[in-house]
C-alpha cells in the first residue's frame, strides 16, 4: 500500500512537471459504488454453503484512475485502482461479515515508438482480441473477455511487446507473457509464455493468425477472423488448436470421493480443437442481435462429468458430516466445464442517447443448463451514471450452471469525477 | 453560316470547358471536409433531444478511408473511442480493453455516427448523378444525386447541394438502404486551412436533423483543424487500446 502511495506521487509529480512542459497528459477518476446480493444454491455439492463459501451480498466501493502521458516517442499509462470490499456469508446457517481494502496497478506501463512503424511496449495489460462476445477461444492469454458485464474490469498480467507496421492493414507483433500480474488465476499456475500474432485489416475484412508456446504451455495456434457483410450484419468466427491441455480430468479411483483430478494430457500428447462460430445483426429500429456457438473439446464428455458431479455431492456429503474442511484450488472453474455452447445477445446502445440494455443467453448444449444475464445503465448526467446487472441460473444441482448460484442482482452508481 | 457557327463555337467554348463532372464537383468538395493526407481536428457537439440539451466534445483524426473519433467530454464517456477502417469498425470504452466489433448500422446509433459524417468520402465511395441545381441559403447550387457503389456503405445513397461559386457541400440529406431518409446536414465553411500551397475553405460547422426522431437536432462546432501526415499507428487495434 505503501509503495503504491508512493508511485501514486512520483507518478502525480511526473504529470505535473510533465504538463508544465508543455507534453500530452491526460486524467480520468471515477468512483463506483455497487451491492450485489445473490441466492446460493443449497446442493449436495454444497451443503449449506461448505464447500464453495460464496457470499451473499456483496458492498463494493472503488476508486478507478486512469493516467497517460506522451513525452516525444515514449508513451507512459497507469491505472491503479482502490477498493473497499464488504462481503456477508451465511455457511451453515451461520453469518458472517468480511471486510477488506486492496490496492492494485490493474494495467500500466510504457511504449517506446521506435520508428513509426515499431514500437516496443513494457506494460500490465489485459490483451485481448477477436470478434466473439461470449468468449475468445483465439485468445491464449486471457478466457475471459468480460463482456457480460460492462462494468467489470479483468486485470492485466505482464507483456513484453513488439510491434511492427510492415505495410498499411499489416501488423506482426511477438508478445512475451512475463509474470502473470493481476491476471485471473489459471489451473495449474501461471507460467512464462511466447507468442507471435499477424493480423490483417482490409476494407470489410480483419484476421489475425496466433502461435503460442511456452516450456510448461500447450503449444497452440489459434486465429480469428471477422466478415463486414453489409451495414448491418456481421459474420466471424474463432479457433484453436492445443497439443496437449492443462485442464484437470476426474479420474475414478477407490478414494471416499470416487476419484480426484488429474492434468492427464501433457504437452504434446493429444490435440484439442476450440472453435467458436457467431453473427451480429443490427435491427434498422437499433438493436443488435448476436448468435453464437463455440465448441470446446477440452471440456468433459458425459462420463467425465458424471464423474465430477458424483465426487463433488460424497465431498459435499463428507463436509456436511463434519469430516473435513474445504479446500479451494486456485484457478478451477476458470475455463469452461464441458463442449457445446450457445449463446444469443441483445445489445441496445443510445437509449434516448443515455441508456444501454444488454441481455445474454448461454446454454450448455451437453447439460442444458444455462445462465441468463442482463446488464442495463442510463447516465443521470454528465457525470453520473446508474447501472443494474445481474444473473438467473437454469439446470440441476449436477450440472455446470446450476451448481453453484441461482441468481444474482447488482445496483451501482458510476461518478465521473474528471 | 460558317462564320456565325464559328462565332457561337468561340463564345461556347469557354462556358463548355469550366463545366465540371459529378466526380469533379464531389472532389472539391469533399477536400473542404476532410479529404487529404491526414487531418485532425476538434468537433464540440450540442445536441437537442427530447427537450434537452447535451454536449459532448469529440476528437477525430482521419486518414483516407481510416478514422478515430475519441470522447473527450463529458467525464462519464471521456476516454471511450471508435476506430473505423474501411468497413470495419470498433468501440472501444476505458476499462472494457476488449474492443468490440460494430456493424456500420449500429454506428449510426451513436452520437459518433454525426462526427464522422463530414469526413465522408463521397468522390471515392458514390457514384454521382447531376440532377438540376436549386439555391440554398440564397447560394445556387448544384444538385447531385449520390448512390453507393457498394453494399457496404453506411448511407445507400446521399442527394447532396454543393455551392456553384466555392464547391463545397451545402446540404446533404442522407438515406439508409431501406430507402428510408435517416439524416438531413446543413454545412458552413468559416475555417481555413492550408495545404500544398493552397488555401482552401474547411468546414466550421454542421447542423445535422435526425429523420426518424423529429425534434433531435445535432449542431457539430469544428474547432481548429490541422491537416498533416497522421501516422497509420493511430488507426492500428493493437496498439490502440493501449
Amino acid at each position: 500500500m505503501k509503495r503504491l502511495a508512493l508511485a501514486a506521487t512520483l507518478l502525480a509529480g511526473l504529470f505535473t512537471q510533465a504538463r508544465a512542459e508543455g507534453t500530452q497528459v491526460d486524467a480520468t477518476v471515477k468512483l463506483l459504488a455497487s451491492h450485489t446480493v445473490q441466492s446460493v444454491a443449497d446442493t449436495n455439492a454444497n451443503p449449506e454453503n461448505l464447500t464453495l463459501a460464496l457470499p451473499g451480498a456483496t458492498t463494493l466501493a472503488q476508486a478507478r484512475v486512469n493516467l497517460s502521458l506522451e513525452w516525444e516517442v515514449l508513451r507512459f499509462w497507469a491505472e491503479p485502482r482502490g477498493y473497499l470490499t464488504r462481503a456477508e456469508y451465511t455457511i451453515r446457517g451461520e453469518d458472517s461479515r468480511d471486510t477488506k481494502t486492496e490496492a492494485k496497478l490493474l494495467q500500466g506501463g510504457s511504449r517506446l515508438s521506435i520508428t513509426d512503424s515499431l514500437f516496443l511496449s513494457l506494460a500490465r495489460e489485459n490483451l485481448q482480441w477477436g470478434p466473439a462476445q461470449s468468449v475468445n477461444p483465439s485468445n491464449p492469454f486471457f478466457p475471459q473477455n468480460g463482456r457480460e458485464n460492462p462494468m467489470r474490469e479483468i486485470g492485466g498480467s505482464d507483456f513484453a511487446r513488439l510491434v511492427y507496421l510492415p505495410a498499411p492493414g499489416f501488423t506482426i507483433s511477438l508478445i512475451a507473457n512475463t509474470a502473470r500480474g493481476e491476471g485471473v488465476q489459471l489451473y495449474g499456475g501461471w507460467h512464462p509464455s511466447q507468442a507471435v500474432k499477424l493480423d490483417y485489416t482490409g476494407e470489410t475484412t480483419s484476421a489475425g493468425v496466433i502461435a503460442h508456446a511456452g516450456e510448461q504451455v500447450p503449444e497452440s495456434l489459434g486465429g480469428y477472423a471477422q466478415w463486414t457483410v453489409s451495414d448491418a450484419l456481421l459474420v466471424y468466427g474463432e479457433f484453436r488448436a492445443l497439443e496437449g491441455s492443462r485442464q484437470p480430468y476426474p479420474v475414478a479411483d477407490a478414494s471416499p470421493v470416487g476419484g480426484h483430478f488429474e492434468t492427464r494430457y501433457a504437452r504434446g500428447s493429444h490435440r484439442f480443437h476450440k472453435a467458436l462460430g457467431g453473427l451480429s445483426y443490427t435491427l434498422l429500429s437499433g438493436p443488435t442481435l448476436t448468435v453464437e456457438y463455440f465448441y470446446n473439446q477440452e471440456g468433459y464428455d458425459d462420463g467425465e462429468a458424471e464423474l465430477f458431479a458424483d465426487m463433488g455431492e460424497k465431498a459435499g456429503g463428507f463436509l456436511a458430516a463434519g469430516l473435513t474442511k474445504p479446500r479451494k484450488v486456485a484457478g478451477f472453474g476458470s475455463t469452461p466445464l464441458r463442449r457445446n455452447y450457445a449463446t444469443a445477445q441483445f445489445l441496445q446502445t443510445e437509449i434516448f442517447s443515455r441508456g444501454t440494455l444488454l441481455a445474454r443467453y448461454t446454454r450448455n448444449l451437453d447439460d442444458s443448463s444455462g445462465i441468463a444475464t442482463f446488464y442495463g445503465d442510463w447516465a443521470l448526467n454528465d457525470l453520473v451514471t446508474l447501472y443494474v446487472n445481474g444473473s438467473v441460473f437454469f439446470g440441476g444441482e449436477r450440472t455446470e450452471y446450476g451448481m453453484a448460484l441461482e441468481h444474482q442482482a447488482g445496483l451501482g452508481v458510476e461518478v465521473a469525477l474528471f | 453560316m460558317k462564320k456565325l457557327a464559328l462565332l457561337t463555337l468561340i463564345l461556347l467554348l469557354p462556358g463548355l470547358a469550366a463545366a465540371l463532372t459529378p466526380r469533379e464537383i464531389l472532389e472539391k468538395s469533399d477536400r473542404a471536409r476532410g479529404k487529404g493526407p491526414g487531418l485532425t481536428w476538434t468537433i464540440e457537439m450540442t445536441s437537442q433531444e427530447q427537450g434537452s440539451t447535451r454536449e459532448q466534445t469529440l476528437e477525430v483524426r482521419a486518414k483516407e478511408d481510416r478514422a478515430l473519433v475519441t470522447f473527450q467530454a463529458p467525464a462519464r464517456v471521456k476516454g471511450q473511442k471508435m476506430l473505423m477502417a474501411g468497413r470495419n469498425m470498433w468501440f472501444i470504452k476505458p476499462g472494457v480493453s476488449k474492443p468490440m466489433p460494430i456493424s456500420p448500422r449500429q454506428k449510426l446509433m451513436g452520437q459518433a455516427a454525426n462526427g464522422d459524417i463530414a469526413s465522408t468520402n463521397y468522390a471515392a465511395d458514390y457514384e454521382g448523378k447531376l440532377t438540376g441545381e436549386e439555391a440554398v441559403d440564397g447560394k445556387e447550387c448544384y444538385v447531385l444525386d449520390l448512390t453507393a457503389k457498394n453494399t457496404n456503405l453506411t448511407y445507400d445513397r446521399i442527394v447532396y447541394w454543393v455551392s456553384k461559386e466555392r464547391l463545397v457541400g451545402m446540404k446533404a440529406d442522407f438515406y439508409t438502404v431501406s430507402g428510408k431518409k435517416f439524416k438531413s446536414a446543413l454545412f458552413e465553411y468559416t475555417n481555413t486551412v492550408s495545404y500544398g500551397g493552397e488555401k482552401y475553405p474547411f468546414v466550421s460547422r454542421m447542423v445535422i436533423t435526425d429523420a426518424l426522431r423529429p425534434g433531435e437536432v445535432t449542431t457539430l462546432n469544428f474547432g481548429q483543424v490541422s491537416i498533416r501526415e497522421v501516422p497509420d499507428s493511430t488507426f492500428n487495434l493493437n496498439l490502440l487500446v493501449k
